[in-house]
């Protein structure tokens, strides 16, 4: 396997905030390799978000790195000049909202070509002034990629504004925007949630041929295990701030072996066979159970899981399963 | 088919259209155009379709809301429509309604128990003992216990937020529940409880629902019937296994091969374009431009529902030729 293009190594991040200090992440471990597409997934609350915006380095207000790394090429971006020279070039994101991503005032081509100027292209002169000629070249890459996104008739969408275009087409918009700077990773944060299924499978479909076309290895985020299954190679399954098990696709969803993982994907109305859901309610951050934060809605749960974290361990499979009680079976 | 709980006929709730002096006319919004829908006592009927579609418009009307602009609608054989807001709500207070949101749709100064003795009191339930006994019973039912009373909404979780939207609604004891996509945003897990918890309370108090979803996999999973709308139609109507394992609009085939399922899906194009707005919907067939079966006769006339197996029903003609051949 080639080497990691993104990496967040045993990650521990705590934010302090009025009802005190909640440990929101807690030992987060997976990388993405050069034109992979890593799902994360997560029920609400599980850290997603502060996760992504940790890789973007922008970690929410308050939060503090107790430890492990976030390193993109291996630079940290834990380091916040380095975060910002890699962000937006380096780094692109596909924010989840179409509808609220956009400045209703602007056109989208003085949106997009705005963001192009502060993030640049990575040929761009070192240092120098915006002339006019840059934003000319900015412009000419900008329909460039919008072409590869499928927007008919670029050069006139550069100068509409954004009620002007669908949902489906807004996002396409933006994931132009996220492509023009030739980012070699890209961050989406559920970028479909907020489209109908059939807009949904045509961004799914142009998002698995651009990350092909464009090598970027991506991280998408979401809560949708059939979204997974149509975009995704591998897959990191969190819970309350804890990574629970990373492996392929079809490992995780045919063959979950983690106890989460499993009666998560039972509670999926196609492999349901009989509504259930998970029994109990997840522990608060402020006071997470210690081990296993799972161990409290675990039928498998016994005495151990409560006093140790289980380490996230390679199995002979390949995948790697925080729980002491999956060990070789399988 | 039993009589009928709920029958709309010819169902049409169209806004805008008119011009007042000194204004600019408005665009003439057909929300709902001509729905036929008849709901049985004890079934959940699905109601699918993408934004934008009019499912909500529909919602509103049949609840009173909104007064329709032509048709009828009955409930259990007797004419209900034809009423303003206020008048409409009080001859249905049998229908009822929750809201998709039921975090918005709390106030979040007040107690949940405030919240659900307004509820009764609004109603016309005046004695606060029957208000306390029915809102302690409701509670329970949806699995929350006596002290929730006492919180306050923020204080609740997403799924106890439902429960307590679905405990307002069923207060009132009505027949009819029309829920409005009552799983949306929710976790894998709190929606598969929330799921359960109302199918045990359909049998419990012999309810009839009206499920509103975009989630084909929940509504399979759901419903007895389904109805697929587009653009203010309904294109399809069947037993849900029937339209799932065999369905016949091109559009309902094409919402079927975009939804996620839990296999990769390789095959297929996905559906091109996007839904036109219901402002500027085309002539005849309302889903011809993005059709691939449309012939000249599906831009001049719109198709009618017929027959295509027992109790399915679609409105297309070039389907209904291939499947049902003379």
């Amino acid at each position: 396997m080639s080497d990691a293009i993104l990496s967040v190594r045993d990650l521990k991040l705590s934010v302090k905030g009025d009802a005190g200090l909640a440990q929101i992440l807690d030992h987060v471990d997976f990388s993405i390799h050069p034109g992979e597409v890593l799902g994360l997934v997560g029920e609400s609350g599980c850290g997603k978000s502060t996760l992504i915006r940790s890789i973007m380095g922008l970690p929410p207000k308050g939060a503090r790195i107790e430890s492990g790394s976030v390193t993109f090429k291996g630079q940290s971006l834990m380091d916040p000049k380095i975060a910002q020279t890699l962000r937006g070039r380096e780094i692109g994101f596909i924010p989840q909202d179409p509808f609220q991503a956009f400045n209703p005032v602007f056109t989208v081509g003085d949106q997009i070509l705005e963001i192009l100027r502060w993030s640049g292209l990575p040929d761009d002169p070192k240092g120098g002034r915006y002339t006019k000629e840059l934003r000319a070249k900015h412009r000419a890459r900008l329909i460039e990629v919008l072409h590869a996104v499928q927007i008919p008739d670029p050069e006139e969408a550069l100068t509409r504004f954004p009620h002007q275009f669908s949902g489906g087409q807004r996002q396409r918009i933006l994931i132009a925007g996220a492509l023009a700077s030739r980012p070699s990773v890209i961050l989406a944060d559920e970028p479909t949630t907020a489209l109908d299924v059939t807009t949904q499978m045509q961004i799914l479909r142009l998002l698995r041929e651009l990350a092909k076309d464009f090598n970027v290895a991506m991280l998408f985020v979401t809560h949708d295990f059939g979204v997974v299954a149509q975009i995704c190679d591998r897959v990191t399954v969190m819970y309350a701030g804890q990574t629970v098990e990373t492996g392929t696709t079809r490992q995780i969803i045919d063959a979950p072996r983690h106890p989460y993982t499993g009666m998560l994907m039972a509670c999926h109305p196609e492999r349901a066979t009989e509504i259930t859901g998970i029994p109990g309610q997840v522990s608060s951050p402020l006071t997470p159970p210690p081990g296993c934060r799972f161990a409290p809605r675990c039928p498998r749960a016994t005495e151990a899981c409560t006093t140790a974290r289980p380490g996230l361990d390679r199995r002979a499979d390949g995948r790697r399963i925080a729980c002491i009680h999956e060990k070789e079976v399988a | 088919m039993t009589a009928p709980l709920l029958e709309t006929v010819d169902l049409k709730k169209h806004y805008g259209g008119t011009r007042k002096l000194l204004q600019r006319p408005k665009p003439l919004v057909k929300a709902v155009d001509g729905i036929d829908l008849q709901l049985a006592p004890g079934e959940v009927l699905g109601l699918v379709g993408e934004s934008g579609c009019g499912k909500s418009t529909l919602a509103r009307t049949l609840l009173g809301l909104e007064r329709e602009t032509e048709g009828k609608i009955l409930f259990e054989g007797k004419d209900v429509g034809g009423r303003g807001a206020s008048a409409a709500r009080a001859i249905r207070s049998d229908i009822q309604y929750v809201h998709q949101d039921p975090g918005a749709a709390l106030d979040p100064w007040w107690r949940i128990g405030d919240t659900l003795h307004e509820t009764l009191k609004i109603h016309g339930v005046t004695d606060k003992a029957e208000r306390d006994a029915r809102i302690e019973e409701m509670l329970l039912a949806v699995g929350l216990n006596d002290s929730f009373r006492r919180r306050y909404p923020h204080e609740l979780s997403g799924g106890q937020q439902r429960r307590v939207g679905l405990a307002r609604t069923l207060s009132l004891r009505p027949r009819l529940v029309i829920l409005d996509e009552p799983t949306s945003g929710l976790d894998l897990s709190v929606q598969a409880t929330v799921l359960k918890l109302m199918l045990e309370l359909r049998a419990q108090y012999d309810l009839t629902y009206l499920f509103i979803s975009h989630d084909l996999s929940v509504v399979e999973r759901l419903c007895d019937r389904v109805a697929i709308m587009y653009l203010g139609r309904i294109v399809e109507i069947g037993a849900a296994e029937q339209v799932f394992s065999k369905p016949a609009h091109p559009y309902t085939q094409a919402l079927l091969a975009s939804a996620p399922t839990l296999e990769r899906q390789e095959a297929g194009k996905p559906i091109e374009g996007d839904p036109p707005s219901p402002t500027n919907r085309p002539d005849g067939c309302p889903f011809h431009p993005r059709c691939p079966m449309a012939e000249a006769a599906c831009r001049q006339s719109v198709p009618d529902l017929a027959d295509v197996a027992a109790a399915h029903r679609v409105a297309c003609p070039p389907a209904l030729r291939t499947l049902t051949p003379q």
